[in-house]
């Protein structure tokens, strides 16, 4: 299909299938913001709340920056995920924020919070009396381990996920450590579990009128991914041990290095393994004792994985995937961010997106994973300053004058 | 916050929040059966539709029960297909299809994972299907999309991986780009559908208009990837492989003990201040290398060391304990047969059972979102091919017995 076709009744001004529906985030780092990233990117409206003349944790990271003239608006990660965003800066702390974050409650459909299980409740911001104010609020709590369970009270971090919900001990190769991956999946999981709970809720409370309080954490979210390794271990007396890029029933299914760099192809069927073998130039193997099934290629994967890896150094990654293509085979060349970037079907595809940032200049960053076609989502705003938009919520939502929001600001409430 | 606490006001007459939602199935593998899944699990009505006779192919695949009846018994299919119904039905023959849009009439939502073109080529496409059921969410989810260069070339989890900028970030510095242990890229992109297709009912509920959802194996780990593509475009920051390390700094890692491996992750100036002088180094908290951010990162490889040299000697019970005292993070690296044990995933529900006939329980990962008011459990075990045709095309298109013993016999179902 071509993306016109697609797209062809695409309402033009469409912010996205979420557009009228309004998000409070009281949240910090990234399981909770990427909870609220979801949901903007699908066009609803989120108010993100940072502690003021600090930030976001997030805002404060170092060791990726782009320019800019403001310490606070230069990290690559904050920028990344909390764009499509509104800020507003609010102590939670103080008393008069948390009865400003009460007064805003009541202009939302949801609120979402990141803080250790009992925070909130701390401050008056609890479920319980949220909903004091706005009955069918839906209350999405992204934790660690949840907010209840015997572990409930432990702070959560994205290796944490990874480590409790049994991701960590399946990555990684058998002579080496559990490892865990690259980016922070737990967070990310974690938060589309809440938003995805978020819309479940709103599902319900649009047949019903009543909202609910979600709980959503890392390690329920990685454990969520891990099909059948509850059943394996419980029922099946099934150990899943690290085994790297090799598939544990299948062969030859892995990287393979070229003469440039790495390729990961995925061969099971007699029917390619003879094309595979054609292309080779090793007829024989295709009849041989040790290769001439799915099963005795798995048993004798070294042998197999031996005579591909032979074959493939002598080639770069690009005469691999093109021939392979050629026979109708599964290769994949591994690409960087560098390489994504540059890459023409994510920019067709909108997955590398461009956004003007008033200090940064021009940003590229990921772009959104659905695609609707009546009602496209997309990155169309840049992550907010610091309090970008206190005037505009404060004022608009709030009613309060500037000579009150000065005062608050000299009290470090906002 | 104590679990009856939580639940206090749940009704114990729904299967979640979205009970009365109706999903029509046309998948197979990994990738689309867990958009089905998500939203089963969340309460929907979901009928999964398998070929007659073959079925979806993970129903092949080990581990298997033993003791299970076959094409019942792979571990895979039972995992990732329950709270389901299924019926059999030949979509890929002309009778079926016309069976398939009889039944697409009725539903809110069709998931389909077939190569992009095959569905419009079956007469089965969202443009046939918004015909005669015009506010149709029509989820399609494919390894490269419905549209783009690539759209034609076939997904599999380890191409989404390697595409989407995971494998290259993933793995040790001197090894090769490494995948994760599951298939990631399968299931997120099926949370993607899942989400797609909630989003979509929200505009209908506001419009009464469908559409059609594009989710894809690369672009859902693309969307995973933090600041992958920014630190590529806009820092000229490298980001490479350095296993479970942290670019931003350190300690954070997985260290050796004496039985295994614990993750300890110090970040803050007051954990840093705890941390140096319980492992024995006090000194080191004044030290230049640990000073800032920039420092610690720089002298990675030295902080490493010195971690390791006081874990390798101990349990991981007694570092995780003395850590843990000490309020610090750190945490032990739980297998599966660890979790199936876990006090905490037992009350959360995360390991739970259902009733399995001929085998007894069935032990399962649970729901991951908690709903207060509208609980979600595992129900029911995942179906056999076609064990719910008699309900569903009775039920839904008044089908007698004569005439599904009519289709049974051409093998349409």
């Amino acid at each position: 299909m071509r993306k016109e076709e697609f797209y062809r009744e695409a309402l033009p001004d469409s912010r996205g299938p979420l557009e009228g529906f309004r998000v409070l985030e009281a949240t910090n780092v990234a399981a909770g913001p990427l909870a609220g990233t979801l949901l903007a990117d699908l066009g609803a409206e989120s108010v993100k709340c940072e502690m003021p003349g600090k930030g976001d944790l997030l805002r404060q990271v170092t060791h990726c920056q782009v320019e800019g003239p403001s310490e606070l608006d230069r990290s690559a990660y904050y920028l990344s995920i909390n764009r499509n965003k509104k800020c507003i800066t609010l102590n939670l702390k103080h008393p008069e924020g948390q009865e400003l974050f009460r007064r805003l409650a009541r202009h939302v459909d949801v609120v979402i919070e990141n803080f250790k299980p009992g925070t909130m409740e701390g401050w008056g911001l609890g479920y319980q009396e949220i909903r004091k104010v706005k009955p069918d609020i839906i209350y999405t709590s992204v934790s660690g381990y949840g907010q209840y369970g015997p572990y409930s009270h432990r702070p959560g971090y994205d290796h944490i996920g990874q480590a409790m919900g049994g991701l960590m001990s399946i990555t990684g190769y058998p002579d080496g450590p559990p490892t865990k991956t690259g980016h922070a999946v737990a967070d990310n999981l974690g938060g589309w579990q809440g938003a995805f709970g978020t819309l479940a809720a709103l599902v319900h409370r649009m047949k019903t009128g009543r909202g609910q309080h979600v709980d959503v954490n890392l390690v329920d979210a990685i454990l969520y991914t891990t099909t059948f390794g509850i059943m394996g271990a419980a029922n099946a007396g099934w150990h899943w041990e690290r085994c790297g890029n090799r598939h544990p029933l299948a062969s030859p299914s892995n990287t393979f290095p070229c003469r440039d760099g790495w390729v990961i192809m995925a061969v099971a069927s007699d029917s390619h393994w003879a094309k595979l073998c054609r292309l080779m130039g090793r007829e024989a193997l295709i009849a041989d004792p040790r290769t001439a099934s799915p099963a005795l290629r798995a048993a004798n994967w070294q042998f197999v994985e031996g005579e591909v890896a032979a074959w493939t150094q002598g080639n770069t990654v690009a005469e691999v995937v093109d021939r392979f293509e050629e026979a109708g085979l599964v290769a994949s060349p591994i690409l960087s961010f560098e390489e994504i970037v540059q890459d023409p079907h994510f920019r067709e595809r909108e997955m590398v997106a461009e956004v003007e940032h008033p200090t940064a200049g021009p940003l590229k960053l990921f772009g959104v994973a659905s695609k609707y076609s009546l009602t496209p989502a997309r990155v169309h705003a840049p992550a907010p300053l610091l309090g970008q938009h206190n005037e505009e919520v404060y004022g608009g939502w709030l009613e309060l004058t500037s000579e009150e929001m000065g005062r608050l600001r000299e009290k470090g409430v906002i | 916050m104590k679990k009856e606490e939580f639940y206090r006001e749940a009704r114990s007459d729904m299967t979640g929040p979205l009970q009365g939602v109706r999903v029509l199935e046309a998948t197979t593998s990994q990738a689309g059966p867990i958009a089905g899944t998500v939203l089963a699990d969340l309460g929907a009505n979901v009928i999964k539709i398998d070929l007659p006779e073959m079925g979806d192919i993970m129903r092949h695949l080990p581990p298997f029960i033993e003791g299970a009846p076959k094409l019942n018994s792979s571990c895979y299919h039972l995992s990732i297909n329950r709270n389901k119904k299924n019926i059999s039905l030949a979509i890929n023959r002309p009778a079926g299809q016309e069976v398939f849009r009889k039944l697409a009439a009725k539903m809110d939502v069709i998931v389909q994972n077939f190569k992009p073109g095959t569905m419009d080529k079956w007469g089965l496409g969202y443009e046939a299907i918004k015909k005669i059921k015009p506010d149709i969410v029509y989820v399609s989810v494919s390894g490269f999309g419905q549209f783009g260069p690539n759209h034609q070339k076939p997904g599999y989890d380890p191409v989404g991986q390697a595409i989407g900028g995971l494998m290259n970030v993933n793995g040790y510095a001197d090894g090769p780009p490494t995948r994760t242990g599951n298939a990631m890229a399968d299931n997120i992109t099926g949370w993607q559908g899942a989400i797609g297709a909630l989003a979509a009912l929200h505009h209908r509920q506001m419009t009464g208009e469908g559409q059609h959802v594009d989710v894809c194996l690369v672009d859902s780990i693309l969307y995973t990837s933090d600041y992958g593509v920014m630190a590529a475009s806009n820092a000229g920051f490298n980001w490479k492989r350095m296993g479970s390390g942290n670019p931003a700094g350190g300690p954070c890692d997985v260290y050796r003990c004496k039985d295994g491996y614990v993750f300890i992750l110090v970040l803050i100036d007051s954990h840093h201040k705890r941390f140096w002088p319980l492992i024995g180094r006090p000194e080191l908290y004044q030290d230049p290398r640990m000073q800032t951010p920039v420092a610690r990162a720089q002298n990675l490889p030295f902080i490493n060391q010195v971690v390791g040299e006081w874990t390798q000697d101990k349990t991981v019970e007694e570092v995780v304990r003395q850590l843990e005292e000490a309020q610090l993070v750190v945490t032990p690296i739980f297998d599966f047969p660890q979790i199936v044990r876990n006090e905490h995933l037992r009350e959360r529900e995360m390991v739970t059972e259902v009733e399995y006939p001929d085998v007894g329980k069935l032990t399962i990962y649970g729901v991951a979102a908690k709903f207060s008011r509208t609980p979600c459990k595992v129900r029911t075990h995942a179906p056999a091919i076609g064990q719910h045709n008699e309900e569903v095309f009775g039920e839904l298109l008044d089908l007698g017995a004569e005439e599904l013993a009519q289709l049974q016999q051409g093998k349409i179902i």
